[in-house]
């Protein structure tokens, strides 16, 4: 049995966690450099708080790394150079040559490298792109996908709101859509940006140009009111459209009452799926399952450091108003 | 009685500004002209109007307004004449298919003392005028940033034959939205960026999508997609919408969003059928008024030259893969 252990049990660690107890590989323990949090963590999922990192890489197979994603490189490179699989929140890195070193150190010593984008496995992408597969709407022309919620310097997380931590809604945020854009249509020559940063809102949209001359246009929302956070695609090929929208889409509106003192007015939308089709199930899952059969993954660490390149382009379109054309990876 | 003819009925939109005129009191429906005599004769048929198999014929019968619906490369010769028989003009959109031919036709109803209407109808949705005065009021705050469509079923017929149509789908679609844009912060567009795909979903030889990015001297930015991307069996025609991302919150429209959904066994159709008030009743109703000479028109040849001058940018931006910097023409 594949023994896991996770680094950083912030709010993805936890989700993590959460779905490791539901496979058939043993959460060991998890680590963090906040100490409270590790024990928080490792009493929740009935598991041991590790004392460093090094204690945690001795003492497990797979490595999980939850941290932010300006740790992302250290951490994944430790946890290569010492001969353990790795599976990795998106985005990747905040740097193309991050994204390099984190592949040669994976592929140096032999171990496997996951890149989370968890979108590839929740339910209406997934089903979209097999509807695609399937011919549905014949050749992918446009493809407009949307994600977006409030500033993350309302929640509880400050270090997302920072860009030179985070990178910002366009690598955060967007990262998800530019790498299942890339899956529904492939890869893109240019890429375009118009962008608002300003105190409590991130908002970008970027146009994006594919090698095979289909166009895209994504929305990335950090500026909506507290409260909202909605996802909606729109994919219209030469034989069809598939759309889908989370407004829609939800079975359920909760709408409480204003009570005196409280915030009111608010609509909770919630979309209940069985425990086994929850996304990031299926995503650890189909990591372990690569692992052991030495498949391939559905999104490989070089389909992971393309989106990161994407982003990046397109932080650089929003900065000098021109459009960027892409390099080849070189990796 | 205020006599108004229209111009041909090649323009899809024909049928509706006839149904109006027949709608609306005071108006005698003074006749159709075309030059294709079948599709002319037809309409003046259905709508019980008089029919002219030649432009100048009906015009000399004496009319206070003619609707321009001929194809868009043709607005400049019918503005010209109707201009010389002093009959005010309301002009199917897009005004012209050069930025040239636009001023022109502006020119010729100048000196002639006629009224040159835009047939932006979306101005005098209750819902696009409730955007308006949410924006106009100040309640949102500072406006960052617009994501706006305007996507359609293709066409078919002269608006894929760039010869008469001047383009494709975003000579089509970007004139409505960015009239409104225009209208709205009467802050011209400086910058336009576009990507535009040709026979990315119809494979019938000219443009049927686009992404177009544009920013106003104000520093407001958005998107516009003008394309052709609903499937024929898409259950409703397309749309009009316009997402304002501001400082005080998000507010987001849909001008057509007011509709039932009818499934049909009878037929195997699913459509979703509009119930939202007439915006062609409502123009043509300002048409009429201008034609009369209650008052000058609202929607000039100048906002028609704003809206095209953004798509013909864009045709620019995507040839050159270059943002390209307005006025350009």
């Amino acid at each position: 049995m594949k023994r896991v252990g996770i680094i950083g049990v912030g709010t993805m660690g936890n989700v993590h966690a959460n779905a490791w107890r539901a496979t058939q590989a043993q959460l060991a323990g998890v680590y963090d450099i906040d100490e409270a949090k590790a024990r928080a963590a490792a009493e929740r999922h009935g598991v041991v708080a590790f004392a460093n990192r090094e204690v945690l890489l001795e003492s497990v197979d797979i490595v999980d790394i939850c941290t932010p994603t300006y740790t992302h490189k250290d951490n994944v490179v430790a946890a290569a150079r010492a001969g353990k699989h790795v599976i990795c929140e998106k985005p990747m890195a905040l740097s193309l040559e991050d994204c390099a070193e984190m592949i040669h150190a994976a592929e140096s010593s032999g171990v496997r490298l996951f890149i989370a984008q968890v979108v590839r496995f929740f339910p209406e992408y997934a089903t979209a792109k097999r509807a695609i597969d399937d011919g549905a709407i014949g050749k992918v022309g446009v493809v407009r996908l949307t994600r977006g919620g409030s500033h993350p310097s309302e929640g509880a997380a400050t270090w997302f709101a920072q860009e030179y931590l985070s990178g910002g809604i366009v690598l955060d945020l967007m990262v998800h859509d530019i790498d299942y854009a890339r899956w529904l249509a492939g890869d893109v020559e240019r890429v375009y940006c118009r962008r608002f940063l300003g105190s409590g809102a991130d908002y970008a949209l970027v146009t994006l140009r594919f090698r095979d001359g289909a166009i895209g246009h994504l929305e990335g929302s950090w500026a909506f009111p507290a409260g909202i956070f909605r996802t909606a695609f729109d994919i219209a090929g030469d034989g069809g459209l598939i759309k889908a929208d989370s407004e829609i889409s939800s079975p359920l509106h909760l709408r409480l009452k204003q009570q005196e003192g409280a915030k009111g007015g608010t609509v909770v939308p919630s979309s209940p799926l069985m425990p086994e089709d929850n996304p990031y199930l299926l995503e650890i899952k189909h990591f372990l399952d690569c692992v052991e059969s030495g498949a391939e993954f559905l999104v490989t660490a070089r389909d992971a450091m393309a989106a990161v390149q994407i982003a990046l382009a397109a932080r650089q379109s929003a900065l000098t108003g021109e459009p960027v054309a892409l390099a080849p990876l070189g990796v | 009685m205020t006599r108004i003819g229209i111009l041909s009925f090649a323009h899809v939109h024909a049928p509706a500004y006839a149904s109006c005129l027949r709608r609306l009191p005071d108006v005698e429906f003074a006749g159709i002209a075309d030059p294709d005599v079948g599709r002319g004769q037809a309409a003046a048929d259905r709508f019980g109007a008089p029919f002219f198999p030649s432009y100048e014929a009906l015009l000399a019968t004496g009319l206070d307004g003619v609707i321009i619906t001929a194809e868009n490369v043709k607005h400049l010769p019918l503005t010209r004449l109707a201009a010389e028989a002093r009959a005010h003009i309301l002009c199917e959109k897009p005004i012209a298919t050069s930025m040239a031919q636009g001023h022109e036709m502006v020119a010729a109803c100048r000196r002639a003392g006629v009224e040159l209407m835009i047939a932006f109808p979306c101005r005098y949705s209750p819902s696009v005028l409730a955007l308006k005065n949410t924006i106009d009021s100040g309640e949102l705050g500072q406006v960052y940033a617009l994501k706006t469509t305007n996507r359609g079923r293709m066409p078919g017929g002269w608006f894929t034959d760039k010869q008469l149509a001047g383009g494709g789908a975003v000579i089509d679609h970007t004139v409505h939205v960015m009239d409104l844009v225009n209208w709205f912060w009467r802050s011209p567009v400086r910058r336009v960026y576009a990507e535009i795909g040709e026979d990315l979903l119809w494979h019938e030889g000219c443009d049927d999508a686009g992404i177009i990015s544009f920013e106003l001297q104000n520093g407001i930015f958005g998107t516009l997609d003008a394309s052709w991307s609903r499937p024929s069996v898409f259950p409703i025609w397309g749309d009009v919408t316009m997402a304002v991302v501001a400082e005080r919150g998000h507010l987001q429209m849909n001008m057509v969003a007011q509709t039932v959904q009818v499934y049909s066994d009878r037929d195997r159709s699913v459509a979703w059928t509009g119930w939202s008030s007439d915006i062609n009743l409502a123009l043509v109703r300002d048409f009429v008024d201008v034609a009369s000479g209650k008052r000058r028109s609202q929607i000039t040849g100048e906002d028609g030259l704003a809206a095209l001058e953004v798509a013909l940018a864009a045709y620019r931006a995507a040839e050159t893969k270059r943002p390209v910097d307005l006025p350009f023409a």
